[in-house]
């Protein structure tokens, strides 16, 4: 089974872009990780295309061929996929199932996503879902986890709020996060409250934007010179207990468990990890589910600087959800981008100096307490 | 206002006296129950047995949603899961604005049905609202 290699890569920073349709974003970002493997819209075998969002919010459908016939890709397999904020991650994975299966030489993914605009609203799970009706909105999923954490561990609102201000302090080095000024511990606690512990700096914003990567065979990686690897890909759904346990994400747990079993290693050979900070909260367990610290202590590892640029293992140097920005479709591409462009040492003012193991980690959709789905996707050299 | 929104009336059933009880079923592997109630039993395939559930217990985690509430919800508004007593049933619900206040980890609480809000529809409707037992008349 051949070795999946990412041979391009780009993103269009987050952000608003009132003037612009999805099509137009995705279009531009696949035209520019096209440019940068090198390779030709002809040379592309496969495509996917992930958005969550367009449907709802401007009555569009299969908008995948539309995005890659702008840039010259047709009569080729195209994939549409929604799967709530893991849309783009699991259009990588897809496309990885594709390259390992003999399918293609070269896929093309795409995310896009337009969301600033009036019709949006809050998020919720679907107005026919129970939980929905009855008040659920996203981040009240995720303060109920974060008022949980607190009860059962002693966590503490500055611990929470740590992540926000570390997060800030990483877009400040990147060109395309959409919210780059720091911010400090006090003016997060002082934020209006959106629901108890989460101020409006712990919720990640909404935002408009675009990603996408070009991944090849090893045949074609070793023509292109393209040394980073994909190591493990995991796409997973939650279990649905009838009694979820809201301060351990077992679901996490479970799919690092096995995407380090694919890649061969564990926490400890990450060098840079991006992770689904929707809420401060979230990247808190996820330090805990991905092993970076003991169940309970995610708190102390933000605090103590583990997870800065410059600590043990640095997490979201793009600034992360809480600041890059949040465009549902395009976010789990940029994640696989951003850590690619770190282990080919392409990530300027925030490069992880010798980054050689990256982790990409997401997971979107609430069902029962729990996540709908989770992907894990490690590269290295 | 007629009852419960049609999204509701197959999980919960409003008693005579506006205690709600849960529409469960067992459906879970190894005989466990779920809520929402399920059609199929997950270890057989077989149709699941119904059973319902007197929906008092404990709250396990409870937030106050301050943004902007959906569904003419009063804002601010509090959510949660509550323990169901002997069911193994954690159950997310909406709490009474009168018991919000002084919510917390292990308090107890009984589901019960008042008008709140708006369904999907715009008309008024009963929603389940958990209440502080100690709360009630």
């Amino acid at each position: 089974m051949t070795i999946v290699h990412i041979a391009g890569s780009a993103v269009l920073p987050f952000g608003r872009y009132p003037a612009r349709d999805v099509v137009s974003l995705g279009a531009e970002a696949a035209r520019a990780a096209l440019a940068d493997s090198g390779l030709r819209p002809a040379d592309v075998g496969f495509g996917v295309f992930a958005n969550a969002l367009a449907g709802r919010l401007f009555g569009a459908s299969t908008l995948g061929q539309n995005v890659l016939a702008e840039v010259g890709v047709a009569g080729i397999p195209v994939l549409n996929v929604e799967n709530a904020c893991t849309s783009g991650s699991t259009a990588v994975h897809l496309a990885c199932t594709a390259i390992r299966a003999g399918e293609a030489e070269v896929a093309l993914v795409v995310g896009a996503e337009k969301m600033c605009v009036p019709q949006l609203g809050l998020i919720n799970s679907g107005e026919t879902e129970v939980d929905t009706l009855l008040g659920l909105v996203t981040p009240a999923s995720f303060a109920l986890r974060a008022q949980r954490h607190m009860h059962e561990f002693g966590t503490r609102p500055e611990q929470l709020a740590a992540v926000a201000v570390k997060n800030r302090a990483h877009a400040g080095r990147n060109p395309a996060a959409m919210f780059r000024q720091p911010v400090t511990l006090e003016e997060v606690l002082a934020a209006p409250m959106i629901a108890t512990p989460l101020t409006r700096l712990q919720c990640c914003p909404i935002a408009d934007g675009a990603a996408a990567l070009v991944l090849v065979s090893e045949r074609v990686a070793r023509r292109l010179g393209a040394t980073v690897r994909v190591a493990a890909s995991v796409l997973t759904t939650g279990t649905y207990e009838t009694a979820p346990e809201l301060a351990r994400w077992e679901t996490d747990r479970r799919a690092a468990g096995l995407a380090y079993e694919q890649a061969g290693l564990g926490p400890g050979d990450l060098h840079v990890v991006e992770c689904h900070d929707a809420f401060t909260i979230a990247e808190l367990l996820h330090y805990e589910g991905l092993g970076l610290c003991p169940p309970g202590e995610g708190g102390a590892y933000v605090e103590g600087g583990a997870a800065a640029l410059g600590g043990r293992t640095p997490v979201n140097p793009s600034g992360g959800l809480l600041s890059r920005g949040h465009p549902v479709g395009a976010t789990g591409v940029a994640q696989v981008v951003e850590i690619a462009q770190h282990l080919q040492g392409r990530a300027g003012e925030r490069q992880v100096p010798g980054a050689r193991v990256g982790l990409a980690h997401c997971m979107g959709g609430d069902k029962d307490g729990d996540t709908k789905s989770c992907t894990i996707i490690i590269l290295r050299t | 206002m007629t009852g419960l929104p049609p999204e509701l009336a197959g999980a919960y059933r409003v008693l005579d006296d506006r205690h709600v009880v849960l529409l469960a079923a067992r459906a879970g592997a190894d005989g466990a129950l779920t809520f929402p109630r399920r059609a199929w039993n997950a270890a057989t395939l077989a149709p699941a047995e119904p059973v319902e559930v007197a929906a008092v217990g404990r709250v396990y985690s409870h937030t106050t949603v301050c943004a902007k509430a959906p569904y003419g919800l009063p804002t601010p508004y509090a959510v949660g899961y509550v323990d169901i007593d002997g069911t193994g049933l954690r159950v997310f619900g909406l709490f009474d604005q009168d018991s919000a206040a002084a919510l917390a980890p292990g308090q107890r609480v009984e589901l019960v049905a008042r008008p709140v809000g708006v369904g999907n529809d715009g008309a008024a409707c009963l929603r389940p609202v958990f209440r502080r037992l100690e709360d009630a008349a």
